[in-house]
């Protein structure tokens, strides 16, 4: 074996590098680089995409020095409760300091993905007057930029090939920072406005994709009527991924041809999204583009009947990926469950969450039909009003593939609406029978006893959402001394506190991040633990106490508390209301 | 919903709670309520709390504004305490399951998402068959009919906003609305006030903070603003109900001006 190593040992650094390049996984290159020192040291030159799943838990600079061969960096911001406005304004998980040093110690860098981060027009227009061959800019859930840094990346990023703003919240009183590319500009192939408020230029939009001949994916925004749309996809019929804007219409033969044979012309289609304001008739113009789609995308279409979406969806047979709105009904599921055979992910949304009209049949029975229909189901969201164990089971028996798995009741603390059981069985079943299980949000009344088994079973679960569920401590003992992969944890509204927090404190070295808000955790508590452990930081988020810090006691409990491990200590930017104990 | 009453859970907001007035406590909420009984008989609901009757018993007599909100106070209130700034929430008491709570942050649906429902007809059916009928395109979102309320004033009610097509009219509609309910309301105060100034009270144009009363309202992101702030339209695309507010009852950043996407990106005052 000695041999063998001492073999291997002589290949020379280039030909590990080569070898190495086929890894892609950042947890294989992680592991590769913890071999040797020669490994780590090929590893450090040699990786190009880099990874930061917590803005705050290592400096920029570190990282470029670690890696000063890098192209490509994903970044994510804030905590995954921020999307449900748990997170208080201005808590931080701003990009300036990222972008300020990447601009300055790692010009080649192409490739910039950011999450749920604060991007100002300022770091947009650093980007873009910074790195000399930048290609793809991606946004996600970001917020703090405008028609400013929009305008720079335009003008700047010669060789931009994706912009991608999905989700973000977007100061944009107008779209004429289109008008800022340059008139040679022609290399993009992924264009997504679909989360811009404002009017679109269209004429400037349709002269930069006529323009851009490798142009693949294009997705605008609500503002861009019918009629406009098709002019836009008169001039790329090579699209593969559309985003439409108002599906809407006046009644008009003219329109409804042109629009049948846009979409037939689109013959590599095969993403569809958008359908804002669906008028059903028009619907059908889609129709001849249904049998090459892979993702549908319907949910922000709050319009359409299940009888309409039933006529769609059968036509789809092909669908990997559904997002629907609830209105799709059992009924138009059990149809999903008989046309589309390689369905892999399907969401489910609330058309109406707030309502306390649940007249909407959208039950259970929904979901353990695609369960049963569709094999390749193994992703999962859905929203619903009631649920059963059984069903539960049923889908854990029907799918054990499933990799992700969120369930909303909407209804806070709801049992098996047969039984008055809670749930605790039913997702006892998810965590035993999926194996694989990676993601899993929980809800309706659940006691401590799911977290036993969740604990006990889901070895393979990375990520674990808990709502007003549990009864005791013993809750997050379970997970925290089970659960051998979980690396984020978030928690909301549920009875776990200090016992189970400090007797597990040496797990959280191994996760990215805990979250917990309206618990019984309190400020000693988090003391103890930031002291216990240095490479935490424990982040106490108190937005409405009074007094000043230092007069709270020590058994207050906290309203929120954020903690994560760091290589770089306490942030710099907090707020006040953020005190990193 | 004020800052005397525990809430069911500590995490709301401050973007959130802005809406109902932090003066206005809950009890002054309750009296907000609309309901089958002669104005003045606040301790009705009292009542129903003491018989412990269910919230949603099918009486149907409640028909409350804030049905949602008081119930959840209601909930709570014994079980909530205040400790050195902090609220201790007992987050695991059984909330009743066959109401919808309104908690922030639940069910868990992104914004971006909600801006999308509430600004999309959440109804499909015959509407917007309808429509497709007429041909009109934009008549697809929601109604314009929206609820109103005044301080003081113990009933709610709804104003369209398709017949009144600009702030004047809107103001004057209003005033019509709540003029006599007012008088009846306070009329020892009113006894009063009529030796400085005679004739009933008018209701200021919108935004204006020299009278007595101004209309607020809160928008589909759950943000209160001055009426007035934004061109009629785009009010009318976003205002999800209104309220006549005491002047003096304003917070300051909405009486101190300034145009409403300023305040709208300016940050809550850190508390501590």
């Amino acid at each position: 074996m000695l041999e063998v190593m001492a073999a291997l040992a002589a290949f020379p650094d280039e030909v590990w590098e080569h070898i190495f390049s086929f890894v892609e996984s950042d947890t294989d290159r992680n592991a590769i680089s913890l071999v040797c020192t020669s490994w780590c040291r090929i590893d450090r030159y040699s990786r190009k995409k880099i990874f930061v799943g917590n803005c705050y838990a290592v400096c920029p600079r570190m990282v470029i020095r670690r890696f000063p061969g890098m192209r490509s960096l994903s970044i994510k911001g804030k905590p995954h409760f921020a999307d449900f406005n748990l997170v208080p304004y201005e808590w931080g998980g701003g990009a300036f300091e990222w972008i300020v040093a990447l601009a300055e110690e790692c010009p080649l860098l192409e490739e910039l993905r950011m999450k749920r981060m604060v991007v100002t027009d300022e770091c947009l227009e650093l980007v873009g007057s910074s790195f000399r061959n930048f290609r793809i800019l991606v946004m996600l859930y970001c917020e703090g930029f405008g028609n400013v840094g929009l305008a720079a990346i335009a003008a700047n990023c010669r060789n931009l090939q994706i912009l991608d703003l999905n989700d973000n919240k977007v100061d944009d009183r107008s779209s004429h920072w289109l008008g800022h590319f340059p008139d040679v500009f022609n290399s993009l192939t992924n264009l997504n406005l679909s989360c811009l408020e404002g009017e679109l230029n269209v004429p400037l939009l349709q002269r930069l994709v006529s323009r851009c001949s490798s142009l693949k994916s294009l997705k605008v925004n609500r503002t861009v009527s019918l009629d406009k749309l098709i002019d836009l996809i008169r001039h790329t019929p090579q699209l593969v991924e559309l985003g439409t804007g108002r599906f809407t219409a006046d009644p008009c033969s003219e329109l409804y041809r042109k629009l049948g044979s846009s979409f037939s012309g689109c013959k590599a289609l095969s993403c569809l999204s958008g359908f804002w304001e669906t008028c059903p008739s028009y619907l059908q113009t889609v129709y001849p583009a249904c049998d090459g789609l892979t993702t549908l995308n319907l949910s922000n279409t709050f319009s359409i009947q299940s009888s309409e979406l039933i006529m769609l969806v059968q036509q789809c047979r092909n669908l990997r990926k559904l997002w629907v709105t609830d209105h799709i009904e059992d009924s138009g599921l059990n149809v999903v469950a008989t046309s589309c055979k390689h369905l892999q992910e399907l969401r489910v949304f609330p058309s109406d969450p707030y309502g306390v009209d649940d007249a909407i049949p959208l039950t259970e029975h929904g979901l353990v039909a695609v369960s049963i229909g569709c094999p390749m189901l193994n992703s999962v969201l859905y929203f619903c009003r009631q649920m059963t164990n059984l069903a539960l089971f049923t889908v854990a028996r029907n799918r054990p593939n499933m990799i992700k798995f969120r369930l909303c009741i909407i209804e806070l603390h709801t049992p098996d609406y047969t039984t008055l059981e809670p749930l605790d069985s039913g997702f006892r079943a998810i965590v035993e029978l999926c194996k694989g299980l990676r993601r899993l949000s929980l809800s309706g009344l659940l006691t401590d006893r799911v977290f036993q088994s969740i604990g006990a079973k889901a070895n393979n679960l990375e990520m674990l959402s808990v709502a007003f569920a549990g009864n005791s401590d013993a809750g997050l003992h379970y997970i925290l001394s089970g659960c051998k992969s979980l690396r984020k944890l978030e928690i909301r509204d549920c009875p776990f506190g200090d016992k189970a927090l400090l007797g597990n404190g040496a797990k959280l070295l191994t996760m990215r991040s805990l979250w917990m808000s309206s618990c019984s955790v309190s400020l000693g508590a988090c003391k103890l633990l930031a002291k216990k452990f240095p490479s935490l930081n424990v982040e106490v988020i108190n937005e409405k106490a009074t007094e000043p810090r230092e007069s709270w006691a020590d058994n207050c409990f906290v309203e929120k508390v954020y903690i994560y491990r760091t290589l770089s200590g306490p942030r710099a930017d907090s707020p006040d209301y953020v005190w990193t104990v | 919903m004020g800052t005397s009453s525990p809430r069911l859970l500590d995490l709301i907001p401050k973007c959130q709670q802005e809406w109902t007035p932090t003066d206005l406590g809950y009890a002054d909420e309750r009296k907000l309520e609309l309901r089958l009984a002669p104005p003045g008989h606040e301790d009705w609901a009292m009542v129903k709390q003491k018989r412990g009757e269910e919230e949603e018993d099918s009486s149907g007599l409640t028909l409350s504004l804030f049905h949602n909100k008081s119930s959840k106070n209601t909930n709570n209130s014994s079980a909530g305490e205040k400790r050195s700034g902090f609220q201790k929430i007992p987050s695991h008491t059984p909330v009743s399951a066959t109401h919808l709570p309104s908690v922030v942050g639940w069910p868990p649906i992104r914004s971006f998402r909600k801006n999308i429902a509430s600004s999309s007809s959440a109804k499909p059916s015959s509407e917007v068959k309808k429509i497709e009928i007429r041909g009109s395109a934009t008549a697809a979102t929601s109604s314009t009919l929206v609820k109103i309320n005044m301080d003081g004033i113990p009933f709610g009610r709804k104003v369209d906003l398709k017949t009144h097509n600009s702030y004047y009219k809107l103001s004057s509609a209003v005033d019509e609305l709540f003029r006599d309910l007012f008088a009846v309301q306070t009329e020892e105060e009113k006894m009063k006030k009529k030796k400085n100034k005679p004739g009933v009270d008018k209701i200021t144009g919108p935004g204006l903070l020299d009278g007595e009363f101004t209309l607020v309202y809160e928008d589909i992101e759950g943000d209160r603003m001055l009426v007035g702030d934004v061109p009629w339209n785009m009010f009318v695309s976003t205002v999800k109900r209104l309220r006549v507010q005491k002047s003096s009852e304003l917070s300051p950043a909405l009486a101190l001006g300034g145009t409403g996407a300023d305040r709208k990106h300016r940050s809550a005052p850190p508390v501590l």
